[in-house]
């Protein structure tokens, strides 16, 4: 896969559109995991997520590097675009009715509700986290990202990230009440 | 094991997790990998095809020749021009046929994806304004034109409250205005028609459908209330306006 991005990165810069639209596919649902995140409604991320990729078509010839490189590159737009419209929005009541697409819609079944009801939980529990640790998990593991690339993104040392990231499952795995692991397990 | 070979060790079984392989953990960091595999996917979105649809149309006006670097600042306006003129020219038969797509219909939500996907080709404060106000006459045509049908109605009020929101965003930040006193003008003479228009909708639409029209005029009526506000808190020598960047031209660095 990584080849096939690397051939389409080339293509782009040269102008290829159906590149794009390749890079487009492979990026765009981490991305939006992203965003989704950062920003209150969905039709924002969403928004914020065409502006990224207009910008990085637009300044493609400026990017010189591999997919991973590019990954980063266009994680770091978009972090600089979802500041940018943090910065604009004007935080009204309405807008906590507009995260409503983050919790739980209208109960179907009896085991729809359920998982609904445990997906809301585990979301509360991740919007309680610190926001630097909150931002790390969404890219670890919302968007697939390694730590060098979420260190490259957020402007972090690399061992700053592994940090974070250790704390912010400690502390979800403590809120959600996950099992320690047992004393004589842990001999060695 | 150390703090920092804690860390390690979860980074790793982290990137063994995220490959799908088996992240073979040491017991002390199990809890954690179990709690990453817990809420990852709540983490995870997808972009619907509607909306992948209208960003991949998006692209494909504004791409064009390979460009170097001494090139790049016209290429920037002219691709901005392009892209603009290509995009009401698109093919794409999604994009023909949801043009015409009513509220309640299945393409009505294409239709609106394509929409949102033109904010992104509007660059500055006052031109995405512009557009957001036009997207509210819209979606007021729709609900006049929907108000015979229970379902429609509801559902083109809703888009009509989301477009009224839109615009509110757009001209104000903080409650104060981010665009020039003639687009707040102009922004407050629309929602001011609107709510003429929605007033006299009221008296002739069915029983069943003067909820949802006296809902959509309430809304109205406040967001024309709230820009006018906003405009009063700029003339007043009491407020000092907040300057917001338009930081929409800024370049990436790469």
């Amino acid at each position: 896969m990584s080849s096939e991005l690397d051939e389409a990165i080339g293509r782009a810069r040269s102008g290829d559109r159906e590149a794009f639209a390749v890079l487009y596919r492979a990026y765009a649902g981490p991305l939006l995991s992203f965003l989704a995140k950062r920003v209150r409604r969905r039709d924002d991320a969403e928004d914020l997520l065409a502006q990224t990729f207009l910008e990085a078509m637009r300044d493609i010839a400026r990017f010189d590097g591999d997919a991973a490189g590019f990954r980063a590159w266009l994680f770091r737009i978009a972090h600089l675009r979802a500041i940018d419209l943090a910065r604009q929005i004007e935080r009204r009541p309405e807008d906590d009715l507009e995260a409503a697409g983050d919790r739980p819609g209208p109960l179907g079944t009896d085991e729809q509700a359920l998982a609904a009801l445990e997906r809301s939980r585990l979301w509360d529990a991740v919007q309680r986290l610190p926001e630097e640790q909150r931002r790390v998990l969404v890219l670890r593991l919302g968007s697939g990202l390694t730590s060098a690339e979420i260190g490259a993104v957020l402007g972090k040392r690399t061992g700053a990230v592994k940090a974070l990231q250790h704390r912010a499952l400690a502390n979800l795995a403590r809120d959600l009440g996950v099992p320690r692991a047992a004393p004589e397990a842990l001999q060695e | 094991m150390s703090r920092l070979g804690n860390s390690r060790a979860l980074d790793e079984a982290l990137d063994r997790l995220l490959a799908g392989e088996d992240p073979d953990a040491h017991v002390r960091i199990a809890p954690l990998l179990q709690t990453a595999a817990a809420i990852q996917s709540v983490l995870t979105e997808t972009v619907d095809p509607a909306t992948q649809a209208a960003h991949l149309a998006l692209l494909e006006a504004g791409t064009g020749a390979p460009r170097t670097e001494h090139t790049l600042r016209r290429r920037i306006a002219v691709v901005g021009l392009a892209a603009t003129m290509a995009f009401t020219l698109l093919s794409g038969v999604a994009f023909a046929v949801s043009q015409e797509a009513r509220p309640g219909e299945p393409l009505f939500g294409v239709k609106r994806a394509f929409e949102r996907a033109g904010f992104a080709m509007h660059r500055g404060h006052g031109s995405r304004a512009t557009f957001a106000l036009k997207l509210v006459g819209r979606r007021l045509a729709e609900l006049r034109a929907a108000a015979g049908n229970q379902a429609a109605t509801d559902a083109a009020r809703a888009a009509y409250e989301e477009a009224l929101a839109e615009v509110e965003m757009r001209l104000l930040s903080n409650g104060q205005p981010v665009v020039v006193d003639g687009l707040l003008d102009d922004a407050e003479e629309e929602l001011r028609h609107n709510v003429v228009v929605l007033n006299d909708l009221l008296g002739t639409v069915p029983t069943q459908a003067q909820s949802a029209i006296q809902r959509a005029l309430d809304r109205a009526s406040e967001a024309r209330e709230f820009v006018s506000k906003g405009r009063a808190r700029r003339n007043d020598p009491a407020h000092r306006p907040r300057r917001v960047p338009d930081r929409s031209s800024r370049g990436s660095r790469g």
